[in-house]
């Protein structure tokens, strides 16, 4: 897809100001490095011992590392305020150098000072290819109508399409889609603003939409919709969409718009757009463990020579402007871009894609043209 | 002093005092009336500058309207209305405006009073700006540019700044600016020659003359007047001083105007008085001389006459006797008593040569009669004795040719001093050492001197080393010294001490010799050295005369001190060269 | 749909561009015009030339000819590249770096075991080299556990040595020639990590920030240096401006007549006097970040607090000092503009505490100052040797000045490099004052098929820079 271009202006102090602030807000200790970083600090400090932990940026009282505090006080530690006379006082910082992340604890006791660091080197690189791995994000249109689309789900050559008064089936005819069928999605309130919605075709076509799942058989002789809020078919566990919200949300009640699988190498669980727009990469108890940018919808596309790839999409501030969709290797929690962006005629109003799976769905609103556009999402490798 | 000294001198004075009254009395003037330009002129230039200031406050007022109406302002104010608005996108603001508009200084400050761009001190961004350093709410609001002072990293500066608020909203930007007040700001006037204008401000490295001038019209904050030197000459400054709007003195305005056209006409005036009265005196000189010629010159002359009388040259001219006058009269009188002086000298002269010659006779027939008598005496027993048998005849004959013999070898040795004295051999003169020749002298009286029977001399001899050779006949000189050893030997039959010195003296020897016998007394050493003279039973009288002679041939001189009872003592001053004088 | 008004961002660990987008794929051909201020007389990675910005570039260009055998990730960890693999035994006193098969050098001959052992050796930094089949050994008498990190420093870059004036390597791009003012490089065709897109590379040295940026402008140049001053005047004309991460930094050092311990105070009120926010954020219009420890964080593996420390920044502070000590002569580069931005700041920040500060920017002979803003450079490898080649550059007469203790070996845990690092710091000998990125210029056109035309860490990654049309029909040089 080309656009005409249009030069976007940056911001570097607001991106140095966010790495700043991700730096300085360095996140909890990660965990291997926690019971290592918890002995070091054991074999100075006494048992039984008042011991106070702090952060080495804490100046507006972020909240301590429970883990490793939880660890100490298992040893037989007494945690304390800084303010109550510890017999210690150990200031932790965390972070990642070129080799390897690190946590460091600074033990004070009373004149005497002593500095400990756990470490976890990055795993050697085993491929010994060179590491230019360049993924293409290829679009291929599939459906366009005026109506909105929620979402659209391929089965050979069947197209489901699900908008919020019904879910469609058209069959492939040539080079166009012919409409087969249409059932209506009855919900008795009225849909929220930010419709969302989403499919699963499996052993049958479930169809989940803010408050109301609805489910038909693989052949769409009938369609069944009950007021009644499920899990969606996301990478992070959920409660489904309240009946008048766009958000998810976790079993922890933290908020996400969306949400994408990693692979091992990005060694965290799984990354999610949180709700104020940001995407955090998550461990496997949800707990966040790095911030990489903003985005308003993400997905996890498995390219065609291996290696999963986040996609997200966004926009700049003007809505007249036309989003673009980046692709982004998440390894050791950092985010590298994998390919040149791709701009879209419009704005991405959904972007799904299955656990997994080598294609997501992209449904693109073009305002000017009046119609929205489902794409599916591929990511080609070009060495 | 002479007459004709005093003369001059008189005349001198009078002309001097005459033109140093009329120089003062004209220098006086011409300053009063230079002084009198000099302040219409200060005046003029204050006003000029009095002038250029308001057109400079004017043209900055105006460009700081055109830099507050500016777009870069007007976003400026606009976008730090918003929210997002970010500081660091203005701080390079300030300059361009600034140098756009022809200003050295110009802050942009926010509500709060904090700079957010400056022109002169771009690094002072974020800091409060020095018009809300008592923490006030709003910068004093100053429509016309006023005198202020400005704190720069290197100096501190003095300029003529003024205040503009931009609004937006609830939002406010000041702009602040400015030109500097400097010499260079001043170096656009136009001054008569002779004149300049400096400025000085707190700070400034001036090390010359003006700077306490300027120091104390800061401290006193009121014009001053004062007359300054320097290298240039002097100069007449006025100090104005130069407040800000809280009357703090920023700076001190000098007008100085430059004293050397007085100076030349003063000096002209004084070359001028100093000619005239070289002129006067020189003409008193003349009038003086003049004068004092037909006065002083018979008089000096009278005194030339005089010294030459008193010097013994009685031959003098009768000076001016054929002047008019007193003086002629004086001078007359003068010559009459100088012709009568060389007679009666002449005649003393003669009687003086008489008594010598009657003295020289005297000795002569004194020596002479004792030889004399013994051969009279022998020659009478002779005639007796041809009486006597043969036998006794030749006894007495033997006896008595021994007697005439003996009486006429004493005959022929006072004949032979007389012809010695009469007819002294002409010295020959060589390098001699003084001192060799007084010991060679003493040596000749050691044994005379160490005779048992005779009261002990002690002799001291005080020779000096140091005494040079001198060209001298050495045994004339030898005999003169032993002739006054001897006279000092026999002044002292009772003993005594006998001292021989030898000194430098001025282009020669001194020689002395004293005795500390009985002294001689007024008439004994007027005669000392006259022929035949002598104080001494026995002796010729020569002894002094050839020392004297000798000592005349040498070009020396001789003289004598001494008092009855104290001793005697003979000076014998001799010159190295035999032909020279000792004077 | 968008929920949100935000400013689309770059990842934070990747360099910042904006989202100039060409769907088409990435076009072979064109040269790519390069300006820098640097003057580069010779590529060779055996010889450093004695201005640092002259040996930055020099090394910048030098990676895109010759080729280490390990490079450094810059979202970490070491890469294979001449090497493939690589194993110690022994504690590491013994390397075996097994090569990458099917090498070319530039003149099209294959690169060789013994060839890499001897541009090892030449360079010779304590060890001896020998070959095994396709290996190459490397053999020390101390354990360096930590060679493999050692080696990706450009200055190990494989440089095989044809003449004593002649050396060829086996990077992207080959040289052509080096004239006064202009490198010209061209593609290597037979490149083993694949033929670039470009055709060749033209460097203009020796141009001054003002003509790049109108070169830039009027689409002369198509990568330029950009000092952070003018980076804004880039992006409000909607050109591009890549930033890597802060790699130099600025930092003040005493002189030894201000080492003693009645000068303590003295420099502890100057560090403490510094607003290192307003002159990263303000003067440097945000392209640089405060500093308080030698080592950022991405170098470190630790927070700067841990190392360094921020001292209060009090009113009349120097008031309580003897008169003597309240004048402070800072010297500063003349040549570098932005460390006399950063030295007029510093002058500020210190009268507003009570110092009377001079600045002194001579180009010949001057006073002997009180203190120097110094620029370091941080290299992008692991903290023990980025220590050590700073603290070489600061030299040692201010590492003794500053502190008894040694640098630590590379193979030091963390916590030593963090004991040193604070030991260096404790006396305000050293005060590190800003960190500043490089800033390049982009003109339209320049992409990067993968990456950034300059990564992170400032390599210059112009192998995957492909031009689009309008710049390519410009042709060869």
């Amino acid at each position: 897809m080309r656009l005409q271009t249009k030069r976007i202006p940056t911001s570097f102090f607001v991106g140095v100001a966010l790495a700043a602030t991700a730096g300085a807000q360095t996140p909890p200790a990660p965990a291997d490095l926690v019971g290592d970083l918890a002995a070091r600090i054991l074999a100075l400090v006494p048992p039984g011992a008042r011991l106070a932990l702090t952060r080495a940026d804490d100046d507006a009282g972020e909240p301590i590392d429970r883990d490793l505090a939880s660890r100490l006080a298992a040893r037989g530690l007494r945690i304390v305020a800084a303010d109550a006379n510890p017999a210690a006082t150990v200031t932790v910082g965390c972070g990642a150098n070129l080799r390897e992340r690190a946590c460091v604890a600074d033990v004070r006791r009373g004149d005497a000072r002593d500095t400990v660091s756990a470490v976890a080197p990055y795993a050697r690189p085993t491929s010994s290819a060179p590491d230019a791995r360049v993924v293409a994000i290829e679009a291929t249109p599939l459906f366009r109508q005026r109506d909105a689309i929620l979402d659209v789900a391929v089965l050979g050559d069947r197209l489901f399409v699900l908008d919020p008064s019904a879910l469609t089936l058209y069959r492939r005819a040539g080079d166009e889609w012919q409409r087969v069928d249409s059932r209506a999605i009855a919900a008795r309130a009225p849909w929220p603003r930010d419709m969302r919605g989403r499919l699963r075709v499996a052993n049958g076509i479930d169809a989940f939409l803010p408050g109301v799942t609805c489910r038909a058989p693989i052949e769409f002789t009938s369609l069944s919709c009950a007021d009644q809020r499920e899990p969606w078919p996301l990478a992070v566990e959920n409660a489904g969409l309240a009946g008048v919200r766009n958000a998810f949300q976790t079993p922890e009640g933290a908020p996400f718009f969306s949400a994408a699988s990693l692979d091992a190498a990005a060694e965290a669980h799984s990354a999610i757009v949180d709700g104020t727009g940001r995407v955090q990469l998550i461990d496997d108890a949800r707990k966040p463990v790095a911030t990489i940018g903003e985005a308003d919808d993400v997905a996890s596309i498995t390219a065609a020579c291996g290696g999963v790839y986040l996609v997200a999409s966004g926009g700049p501030t003007d809505d007249k402007a036309a989003d673009t969709l980046r692709v982004w290797r998440i390894v050791r929690q950092r985010a590298a871009a994998a390919g040149t962006p791709m701009p879209v005629a419009g704005t991405v109003t959904a972007l799904w894609a299955a656990e997994g799976a080598r294609v997501a769905t992209a449904v693109v609103h073009d305002s000017a043209a009046d119609r929205y556009e489902a794409f599916q999402i591929r990511l080609a490798c070009d060495r | 002093m002479t007459l004709r000294l005093r003369l001059f001198a008189l005349v001198a004075v009078l002309v001097t005092l005459t033109v140093v009254l009329v120089t003062s009395v004209v220098a006086s003037s011409a300053r009063q009336a230079f002084a009198t330009l000099d302040a219409q002129r200060t005046a003029a230039i204050a006003a000029q500058i009095r002038r250029e200031f308001a057109v400079q406050q004017d043209q900055i007022a105006q460009r700081l309207e055109r830099i507050a109406a500016s777009d870069t302002v007007q976003r400026t104010v606009t976008e730090l209305g918003r929210s997002t608005a970010d500081p660091a996108r203005h701080v390079g603001d300030a300059g361009p405006l600034a140098a756009a508009q022809g200003l050295d200084f110009l802050d942009l400050v926010d509500d709060r009073g904090k700079i957010l761009s400056s022109a002169q001190t771009p690094a002072r961004f974020g800091y409060r700006h020095p018009a809300w350093a008592d923490g006030g709410a709003a910068a004093p609001a100053t429509p016309a540019a006023l005198l202020q002072r400005i704190d720069l990293p290197s100096e501190h500066a003095v300029g003529f700044i003024a205040t503009r608020t931009v609004t937006a909203g609830d939002h406010r930007l000041y702009v602040i600016g400015g030109r500097r007040l400097d010499d260079q700001f001043l170096a656009a006037l136009v001054l008569p020659e002779g004149m300049r204008v400096r400025l000085y401000r707190d700070g400034d490295p001036a090390t010359d003359a003006m700077r306490p001038l300027a120091a104390r019209v800061r401290q006193t904050r009121q014009d001053a007047h004062e007359r300054i030197g320097g290298g240039d000459g002097v100069e007449s400054v006025a100090a104005i001083p130069l407040s800000g709007h809280d009357g703090e003195v920023l700076a001190v305005l000098l007008i100085a105007s430059s004293d050397r056209e007085l100076s030349d006409l003063m000096s002209r005036i004084r070359w001028t008085g100093v000619l005239a009265g070289a002129l006067g005196i020189a003409l008193g000189c003349g009038v003086s001389y003049l004068v004092a010629s037909r006065v002083t010159r018979p008089i000096e002359s009278l005194v030339d006459a005089v010294r030459d009388v008193a010097d013994g040259r009685w031959n003098v001219d009768p000076p001016a006797t054929d002047a008019s006058g007193e003086v002629g009269a004086l001078a007359r009188s003068f010559a009459r008593m100088t012709a009568q002086l060389s007679e009666q000298r002449d005649r003393l002269v003669q009687a003086e040569r008489v008594a010598a010659w009657r003295e020289l006779a005297r000795r002569l027939a004194h020596e002479l009669k004792n030889p004399l008598f013994p051969l009279r005496i022998t020659i009478d027993n002779l005639r007796r004795a041809k009486a006597l048998a043969p036998g006794e005849f030749d006894e007495v004959f033997d006896e008595s040719l021994g007697t005439l013999t003996t009486g006429l070898a004493s005959l022929n040795t006072v004949v032979a001093r007389f012809s010695d004295f009469a007819r002294m051999p002409v010295p020959e003169f060589a390098e001699v050492p003084p001192n060799d020749i007084v010991r060679h002298a003493l040596k000749l009286f050691d044994a005379q001197l160490a005779a048992a029977d005779r009261p002990p001399i002690r002799v001291a001899s005080d020779l000096d080393a140091s005494v040079e050779p001198i060209e001298a006949d050495a045994d004339q000189l030898g005999r003169a010294l032993l002739n006054l050893l001897l006279n000092a030997i026999d002044a002292m039959p009772q003993g005594g001490e006998l001292t021989i010195r030898t000194r430098r003296a001025k282009g020669g020897v001194r020689i002395d010799v004293a005795d500390t016998g009985e002294g001689l007394t007024g008439e004994e050493r007027a005669r000392l050295f006259t022929p035949y003279y002598t104080t001494k039973q026995h002796g010729t009288g020569l002894g002094l005369a050839i020392v004297q002679s000798v000592v005349a041939d040498h070009r020396g001189r001789i003289w004598v001190e001494s008092e009855p009872g104290r001793g005697t003592t003979f000076h014998i001053e001799l010159p190295q060269s035999h032909e020279t004088h000792m004077s | 749909m968008r929920r949100f008004r935000f400013v689309w961002l770059a990842i934070a660990s990747a360099p910042l561009a904006a989202a100039a987008v060409h769907g088409a794929r990435a076009q072979y051909g064109g040269t790519l015009r390069v300006e820098t201020r640097a003057n580069v007389h010779a590529l060779d990675p055996t010889a450093t030339p004695l201005d640092r910005v002259d040996a930055a570039a020099a090394r910048r260009i030098e990676s895109l000819v010759f080729d280490t055998l390990t490079h450094v990730d810059p979202a970490g960890g070491l890469r294979p590249r001449l090497a493939t693999s690589w194993e110690s035994d022994r504690g590491g006193a013994r390397w075996r770096f097994h090569l990458r098969p099917g090498v070319a050098l530039h003149d099209g001959t294959a690169l060789e075991a013994w060839q890499v052992a001897a541009a090892l050796r030449a360079v010779s930094a304590g060890w001896s080299t020998s070959i095994d089949g396709d290996a190459v050994l490397i053999e020390s008498q101390r354990p360096r556990p930590e060679l493999p990190w050692e080696l990706a420093d450009a200055r190990f870059a494989v440089a095989v040595r044809r003449s004593s004036s002649s050396v060829v390597g086996t990077g992207p791009f080959r040289l052509e020639r080096i004239e006064a003012s202009r490198i010209i490089l061209r593609a290597h065709d037979a490149c083993w990590s694949a033929r670039p897109f470009l055709d060749a590379i033209e460097i203009m040295m020796g141009r001054a920030g003002a003509a790049q940026l109108t070169d830039l402008e009027s689409n002369r140049a198509d990568i330029v240096d950009v000092s952070p001053a003018d980076a804004r005047r880039l992006t409000d004309h909607g050109l591009r401006v890549i930033t890597t991460r802060p790699l130099q930094g600025y930092a003040l050092v005493f002189e030894p007549h201000k080492a003693d311990a009645a000068s303590d105070r003295l420099r502890e009120m100057f560090a403490g006097s510094l607003d290192r926010s307003a002159i990263a954020n303000v003067l440097l219009q945000g392209r640089a970040e405060p500093a308080v420890a030698l080592l950022p964080s991405w170098v470190s593996g630790y927070p700067e607090a841990f190392a360094g420390r921020t001292l209060t920044r009090t009113a009349k502070a120097a008031d309580r000092l003897p008169p003597e000590q309240r004048t402070v002569s800072l010297r500063v580069d003349s040549a570098d503009p932005v460390a006399r931005l950063i030295g007029d700041r510093i002058a500020v920040d210190a009268r507003e505490v009570g110092f009377t500060v001079t600045v002194q920017a001579p180009a010949g002979l001057a006073p002997r100052p009180d203190v120097r803003l110094v620029r370091i450079t941080l290299d992008a490898n692991i903290p023990t040797l980025v220590l050590a080649r700073l603290v070489a550059e600061l030299g040692p007469r201010a590492l003794s000045l500053a502190t008894a203790e040694q640098p630590p070996p590379a193979d030091a845990p963390l916590a030593a490099a963090l004991a040193f690092e604070r030991a260096l710091l404790q006396g305000s000998m050293i005060v590190p004052v800003v960190r500043v990125p490089d800033l390049y210029g982009l003109a339209d056109g320049v992409e990067a098929f993968s990456g950034e035309p300059v990564d992170a860490t400032g390599t210059w990654n112009f192998a995957n820079v492909s031009l689009h049309a309008a710049a390519r029909s410009r042709g060869r040089p």
